[in-house]
């Protein structure tokens, strides 16, 4: 059998060879970069939780404020996921026997935890604190997005290094009054940045960008 | 030269003998930064091999970075008030080590203990613990400890659980009712508590023919001897170092492995601060050379034996000098002693020195003496005291008639009683006797004679072994319980977690043999009541404090109405020639105690205060005994004491008593788990058991011979670790100073700044721009006057940060991870008349700091506060900054040392981490971060109470630790700082300040006050060139 043999044609091709050669590195650089960015890889996660809890109804429509369930969040590093027992405050007498309810009367009366799916999830080695930063007048809003317009809740904000650093650097654009903190609806009237400035001198917001600020 | 006629101009510092020396191992080993790379197990794998590898983790590495790990999250589904997931609650407890409790807060993550500290409100504590309870987190999570109930009826292990052995109780202590208890025996370990003492009486009424032995290998019953002797009853002496000018500690280590070392050393340090009121002088006279020895401003190594004939001659040499009278005393009344060690100048002149010392001092002296003594000599070193007029000033003695004590002639008979068959049940309620027991009782063999064998333990270990029960016991964190500390303070112990693997305590245990079913707590609290009143808000309070209530010891303070002593016996005056006898000692072991920390792999790497040994223990003798006997370091040599044979390992040990040998006690375990030895396992023992030489009638020192074996054994020590690379620097002349710098008091006084000007270097300019730091400026300060070398920084360290253990072999290749070293110096050209004194390094923080300049990632990087900080998840591993630390602080993890945590068994490991700190995994260097994690904490809750933060707010698990407060913390740009102050302390100087580094850690130059007849005045070389 007669060795096989390229048709003269594709001599053509091989300049563009070169191309392919000298495309192939950037074209691979840019998709794992493009693929691997918290912008791609977190933004929009979101996991089916075991209570189909819905910020939307509760947050948004009924307006309840986000401190009644996440109380240690103006306190302690951690926002706390709420304990059964704060959701069974309103739901012995509100839809007490509600199936979508079932998983949390049964926490209730056992004792055993309700497994919720972490959505914001930062890596081991990242140290967040929730209260230095409602502390400062950094709302709910800018790192979690319109939680009250969630039926399910989802990652909206990529929380990469990145991310974190542009607010460091630059926080005027995010600061608001700390009353509004938990307000999904606040809206600035006259300019953010000259707020934001204000409110920065006002409370003392000098946000660090050393390493050791959220990793140790 | 003698340590006691030191001239100031031929002082040397030397880390080892092979230091001293500057012997070729020593040169390779300042050569070598790190020994040789990684073991890798590539070296078998053919290129295909590794390009597999490669790919599939390639391949490994693009699936799992699609999406983080799905994680669920646990709220409480009924939180506790005031309960704030995350954040630490603090909970006063305290443990008991030898029937001595020590006052502890214990700081607990969402219900899971991760750190000890010292309870500041406690006198026994001020703050300060212990390496012991520092390992306590670490011991409550260890994998090795007993997980369930055992029988081992017939030789054979079956699990069982407690309504098993409840009913099996039932039936045996029915019987054992019945005959009142004959033929039943109970071997209990030293306690305090007061609520197991009512336990105990209630069993002893339902059993009255019962025996109740109490036994610990390190019980202080001599010291209640010789205190009788004087006072017609047993008698504890409490000291207060802060009020004595003159201290003479005989054959006892006081600051080191003494129950009450916290708050001696804490009285220690008040007086060694020059600029802080009149120095103390101290003086010691020991065998071993001890930590105490090591911060002494005199010491005279003697043996043990000769401890009593020294305080005759001191005593006689008192009456000579004048105005002191001693009681009748044939000794005495005949003369001084004269000859052998008397003879020799050295300790004439101490003598002499220190008789003058104590009659100016007079009731502001204190003579403190070890346990290890025959009882006619404590009592002869205790009336001294009462006769130099200390009681009440300097020493307290408190009536502790009431306590339990350990009876040798008890545990004696019970032994022989066991091997006669006359003991039918024996029920040990902790302790592990058949382990620690004297040799010449042959314990094991007695306790196999009995036939129902009851052990109550946290490790199923040589006891468990050889019982026909196994009972798991609660951690000291996992039950109630009360004890009395070393001045008697009433403390009480809660627990933190519930019991992990269903341990009950000792009381619980009583309880089920006497078929009653009260919970510890009710016992503890019934107890307490009975003391202090029943009252809710009372009980709570004492709970909360864990301070049940002031010292229930009464004082003594009637002056005895006959100090007359018995003669003196006859001691051993000769000095040692090579061919006599040894004298061996037993002593405390300042990792292990007498062998129940021996599983904690934290303790077993933390290196000796004064050997620097790891993961061992060997006979300690002088230089030139070994040389006499013709052995080294390693040698092993087969010791023996009336027939009975032990082979150890020799460490030679410079400024320890000549003809003498110490050994410390607890090593050598062959039941005690994954990290000391298990024999089940093949699991060697760590170092060796000196426990078959220790005889029942002496229990502190004994003659014994020694033979060579011709065998050499690998002592791991790591004194000649992290060495700072001075041959290099001998090329720069005196352009460097000593890292570590002493002086006498004299110096001082005519040069309140000598340290600093130790160098004169030009003005030192930066090759760059330096940093402005407008904010904080954190900054540390180490005081070596104080600091006695105990430790305990290194291990408070290693809890706070969630440091890895690396194992003996790792660490004599020079890989331990300790972020914070105690470096141990010896002064001196004679190194059998060696003086120590000790420094800790951790990172200095320096503001030039060479380790950033060679990062070619910027993994460490400098913060706008001075932090030199580390980020793990950038460090590739290029090890370079190591290279370039002058400090030799950096610490590389050559493997994931925290993959033990993946085993099975041992994820319990994983609950006792710092969840403040990050678990460095393999490839990653990391260092002393000046707990940046506690800075964080603070700078948050200043944030919350909008306040600035406070000078003391932040203390690093170091200074929090330090018995001493030798370590402070703060920020140098306020004003009003401790830290601060002491930079600007005449005393503080910076450790190779002269390279430019401006390193952040200042270090207060150690002062020794030595008498003044016993030193040559000579200034120090480098002064006589450089100053003028």
């Amino acid at each position: 059998m007669s060795q096989y043999q390229f048709p003269r044609w594709t001599d053509k091709l091989r300049p563009l060879l070169a191309v392919v050669a000298l495309g192939a590195p950037v074209y691979m650089t840019g998709i794992v970069l493009y693929g691997a960015s918290p912008d791609n890889l977190s933004v929009g996660y979101k996991p089916e939780q075991p209570v189909p809890f819905s910020h939307r109804l509760h947050a948004g429509e009924l307006g309840m404020d986000c401190r009644y369930c996440h109380t240690t969040v103006e306190k302690a590093g951690h926002a706390a996921i709420p304990s059964t027992n704060i959701c069974m405050n309103c739901h012995v007498n509100i839809h007490p026997d509600s199936p979508r309810l079932e998983k949390v009367r049964e926490s209730a009366a056992t004792g055993e935890p309700i497994p919720w799916v972490r959505v914001h999830d930062l890596p081991d080695f990242v140290f967040f604190n929730h209260s230095a930063h409602v502390q400062k007048g950094v709302g709910c809003i800018e790192c979690h997005g319109r939680i009250d317009q969630m039926e399910v809740v989802e990652q909206a904000k990529p929380l990469s290094m990145g991310w974190c650093l542009d607010c460091h650097r630059n926080p005027e654009p995010h600061l608001r009054p700390v009353a509004e903190v938990t307000n999904m609806n606040w809206m600035c009237e006259g300019s953010r940045e000259e707020l934001g400035a204000q409110l920065r001198e006002a409370n003392n917001i000098q946000p660090r960008q050393d390493c050791s600020t959220c990793h140790r | 030269m003698s340590s006691l006629e030191r001239s100031e101009s031929t002082r040397t510092y030397w880390r080892s003998l092979q230091h001293l020396e500057n012997s070729p191992e020593y040169q390779e080993m300042v050569a070598k930064e790190f020994p040789a790379g990684p073991e890798t197990n590539w070296t078998d794998s053919s290129r295909r091999r590794f390009l597999q590898i490669m790919g599939a983790s390639l391949a490994l590495s693009t699936a799992s970075s699609c999406r983080w790990q799905k994680e669920t999250l646990a709220p409480f589904a009924d939180r506790p008030e005031n309960w704030v997931p995350g954040k630490p609650r603090h909970y006063a407890t305290s443990m008991e080590v030898a029937g001595v409790g020590q006052a502890l807060v214990v700081t607990s993550y969402d219900g899971r203990p991760t750190k000890i500290e010292g309870n500041k409100n406690h006198p026994a504590s001020l703050g300060a613990t212990s390496s012991f309870a520092q390992a306590g987190t670490l011991g409550v999570y260890d994998p090795d400890r007993s997980r369930g109930v055992l029988s081992l009826a017939g030789g054979k292990e079956t699990p069982s659980d407690w309504k098993n052995f409840t009913a099996f109780a039932k039936v045996e202590f029915a019987a054992l009712k019945a005959s009142q208890g004959e033929g039943l025996a109970i071997i209990a370990p030293l306690t305090s508590s007061p609520s197991l003492r009512a336990a105990q009486e209630s069993f002893m009424a339902a059993f009255p023919k019962a025996q109740w032995v109490n036994w610990d290998a390190t019980a202080r019953s001599q010291e209640l001897a010789g205190t009788e002797i004087l006072f017609g009853k047993a008698a504890r002496p409490v000291y207060d170092l802060a009020k004595a000018d003159v201290v003479l500690i005989l054959d006892e280590d006081l600051l080191g492995t003494h129950p009450d070392a916290l708050r001696n050393s804490r009285g220690y340090a008040a007086r060694r601060k020059p600029e802080v009121g009149k120095m103390s002088r101290v003086w010691s006279v020991e065998s071993n050379h001890s930590l105490t020895g090591g911060i002494s401003d005199h010491r005279l190594p003697l043996r043990s034996s000769q401890i009593g004939a020294f305080l005759v001659a001191l005593e006689s040499e008192m009456i000579q000098q004048g105005r002191f009278k001693v009681p009748e005393g044939k000794a005495i009344a005949k003369g001084a002693p004269k000859g052998g060690f008397l003879a020799e100048a050295k300790a004439a002149n101490f003598i002499t020195a220190l008789a003058s010392d104590l009659l100016s001092a007079k009731k502001n002296s204190l003579i403190a003496v070890g346990n290890n003594q025959p009882a006619e000599v404590i009592a002869r070193a205790h009336r001294l005291n009462i006769l130099l007029g200390s009681v009440g000033t300097t020493v307290t003695y408190k009536d502790v008639s009431t306590l339990s004590t350990v009876d040798i002639n008890q545990v004696q008979a019970l032994a022989a009683s066991m091997k006669k068959g006359a003991v039918k049940t024996v029920v040990t309620l902790g302790g592990n006797p058949v382990y620690d027991m004297p040799g010449d009782l042959g314990f094991a063999e007695a306790f196999g004679k009995v036939k129902t064998r009851i052990h109550l333990g946290q490790y199923f270990d040589e006891t468990g072994v050889a019982s026909t029960w196994h009972l798991p016991q609660a951690h000291f964190l996992e039950s109630w319980s009360d004890n009395l500390t070393w001045d008697g303070t009433w403390t009480l112990a809660q627990p933190t977690l519930n019991p992990l693997w269903g341990g009950r305590s000792a009381a619980d245990v009583i309880g089920i043999l006497l078929n009653q079913e009260d919970s510890h707590e009710s016992r503890v609290r019934k107890v307490w009541a009975a003391a202090f009143g029943d009252g809710e808000t009372a009980w709570r309070k004492a709970v909360q404090l864990g301070i049940g209530g002031a010292s229930v010891f009464a004082d003594l303070t009637a002056r005895p109405k006959n100090l007359a002593l018995p003669d003196a016996t006859p001691a051993t005056m000769a000095v040692w020639k090579a061919g006599a006898a040894l004298e061996v000692s037993f002593a405390i072991d300042a990792s292990v105690h007498d062998g129940r920390f021996a599983n904690s792999g934290w303790l077993q790497e933390l290196p000796d205060p004064m050997t620097k040994l790891t993961w061992d223990n060997g006979a300690l003798m002088a230089p030139s005994t070994a040389d006499a006997l013709g052995v080294t370091t390693g040698s092993m040599m087969t010791f023996t004491v009336d027939g009975r044979n032990q082979d150890i390992a020799v460490y030679v040990m410079p400024g320890h008593a000549k003809g003498a040998v110490t050994l410390p006690m607890g090593y050598g375990r062959t039941e005690a788990g994954h990290v000391a030895g298990l024999s089940a396992d093949r699991v060697t023992p760590a170092g060796f058991d000196v426990y078959p030489l220790r005889g029942s009638h002496a229990l502190g020192f004994t003659l014994a011979t020694a033979k060579a074996t011709g065998e050499d054994y690998l002592l791991v020590s790591t004194q000649d670790h992290h060495l700072v690379d001075e041959i290099g620097m001998k090329g720069r002349g005196d352009r460097l100073g000593d890292l570590v710098r002493t002086g006498d008091l004299s110096k001082w006084e005519e040069h309140p700044d000598f340290a600093q000007h130790q160098v004169h270097h030009p003005p030192l300019i930066s090759l760059w721009e330096e940093h402005k730091y407008e904010g904080h400026r954190w900054a540390m300060s180490i005081d070596l006057s104080t600091c006695t070398g105990c430790s305990s920084c290194t291990i408070a360290c290693q809890a706070e940060n969630n440091i890895p253990v690396v194992g003996k072999s790792e660490v004599f290749k020079g890989r331990e991870m300790a972020w914070i070293r105690m470096d141990r110096y010896f002064i001196g050209d004679d190194p059998d008349e060696a003086e120590a004194t000790h420094q800790p390094v951790s990172c200095q923080q320096c503001e030039n700091a060479p380790c950033e300049q060679v990062c070619p990632v910027a993994a460490t990087t400098h913060s706008s506060e001075g932090l030199n900080d580390m980020v793990y998840n950038r460090c590739i591993g290029t090890r370079y900054c190591a290279n370039n630390c002058p400090y030799k602080v950096r610490r590389f993890n050559f493997f994931n040392n925290n993959l033990v945590v993946e085993e099975e068994g041992a994820e319990v490991l994983a609950l006792g981490k710092n969840p403040e700190v990050t678990v460095r995994s393999r490839g990653v260097m990391e260092k002393c971060t000046y707990c940046v994690q506690r800075i964080q904490a603070s700078r948050y809750e200043a944030t919350l109470e909008k306040r600035e933060i406070q000078d003391g707010d932040i203390t690093p698990a170091c200074a929090q630790v330090c018995p001493t407060n030798a370590i402070h913390f703060g920020d140098l740009n306020d004003d009003t700082s401790v830290v601060k102050a002491d930079h600007a302390n005449d005393r503080a100087y910076a450790m190779l300040g002269e390279l430019n580094n401006k390193p952040r850690t200042a270090f207060l130059a150690r002062i020794r006050n030595p008498h003044p007849s016993l030193v040559k005045h000579d200034s120090h070389p480098k002064d006589a060139i450089k100053h003028g």
